[in-house]
């Protein structure tokens, strides 16, 4: 989140993204910085599809929706990673999600089976938050991973914003864990809550209120510019959004993180 | 090969496999260098930007 918020006050345009979204590509969709889409998921889980991409869509903002299932943009990105044009797999198939994606539908020439051809997914810039990193971008992630070890190897540039910046003798001691290593890695900003008002698994728990506050604000054109000039524009960088937040929520989020025991 | 089926979808981020491994073997250092550095240089292309915010939808699930 705190990486999706400078983009926006940095007011960069007419970006194509890929991935999967919440509630920071709702707030890109909202200042207007979405061109094209590239998509598995987007929406506001239990608040459901967020008023900003409807309008985004259905003003001509957002040219072209392409869908994939979560499967199959993951694979997209492995066959990246892998240094193949696509991956075949099953994912999508017999679906309407086929017909909106860009995939292709082959006979395997082995089996004769249908198989869709997943082309590869070669990104310009990947941005993803971490629990820990060292200062050379080795990167270690606890709770669910997503797609973070296809994009990161599939990624021309990578931003990683990380809750704590540790040594390397620490990262040494678990290596397992470290499923980003340095060498892919070209920046890592130090972003403590990085993730508000979202959750960071073992760290903090999400704000609810917080969350309900833009899927009330964003219902309006209007009221979705009041929010990001709040909680975006009129704060300098993240250090200033956490001010604005205040201690207090933010200790209630971490004691609302979940935990292990 | 036959192809059976098309999806009608854009291919947004037309690719070059071999200008990637390329980019991979040039532009990517192996050296151990301080990569910290503020939110302030992000720098975000008009490109192509693929965002991942892990953990967000993690259900909360007693451990």
């Amino acid at each position: 989140m705190s990486l999706a918020r400078e983009v926006i006050r940095q007011g960069k345009k007419d970006l194509r993204v890929c991935g999967q979204g919440v509630l920071e590509l709702d707030l890109w969709l909202a200042a207007g910085l979405v061109k094209k889409l590239d998509i598995t998921y987007i929406g506001l889980e239990v608040y459901g599809i967020p008023p900003s991409l409807r309008r985004a869509v259905e003003s001509g903002q957002v040219e072209t929706c392409v869908e994939w299932s979560n499967a199959s943009i993951t694979w997209r990105m492995k066959a990246t990673a892998m240094g193949v044009p696509f991956l075949p797999a099953r994912s999508m198939l017999g679906t309407d999600m086929l017909k909106h994606s860009a995939a292709k539908v082959v006979e395997d020439p082995f089996t004769g089976i249908k198989v869709a051809l997943l082309p590869a997914l070669v990104l310009d810039v990947a941005l993803i938050h971490v629990q820990r990193a060292d200062k050379y971008g080795n990167c270690q992630i606890e709770g669910i991973s997503g797609f973070a070890v296809e994009m990161s190897r599939a990624c021309k540039r990578l931003i990683i914003s990380a809750e704590e910046i540790i040594p390397t003798e620490e990262i040494r001691k678990y290596p397992d864990r470290t499923i980003i290593p340095y060498f892919l890695v070209d920046a890592v900003v130090h972003a403590p809550f990085g993730s508000y008002p979202g959750e960071m698994a073992y760290m903090y728990g999400r704000d609810e209120k917080g969350i309900k506050e833009w899927v009330d604000m964003s219902s309006t054109e209007e009221g979705a510019k009041k929010y990001l000039e709040k909680y975006v524009h009129s704060v300098p960088d993240h250090a200033g959004y956490l001010n604005l937040i205040g201690d207090k929520l933010l200790k209630e989020a971490v004691k609302n993180r979940e935990r292990r025991e | 090969m036959d192809i059976l089926e098309s999806g009608i979808g854009e291919l947004i981020q037309p690719f070059d496999m071999d200008e990637f491994r390329e980019w991979n073997r040039t532009q990517k250092s192996r050296k151990l260098v301080d990569k910290r550095m503020s939110q302030k240089p992000l720098t975000v292309s008009s490109r192509m930007a693929a965002i991942l915010v892990l953990n967000f939808m993690e259900p909360c699930v007693p451990r």
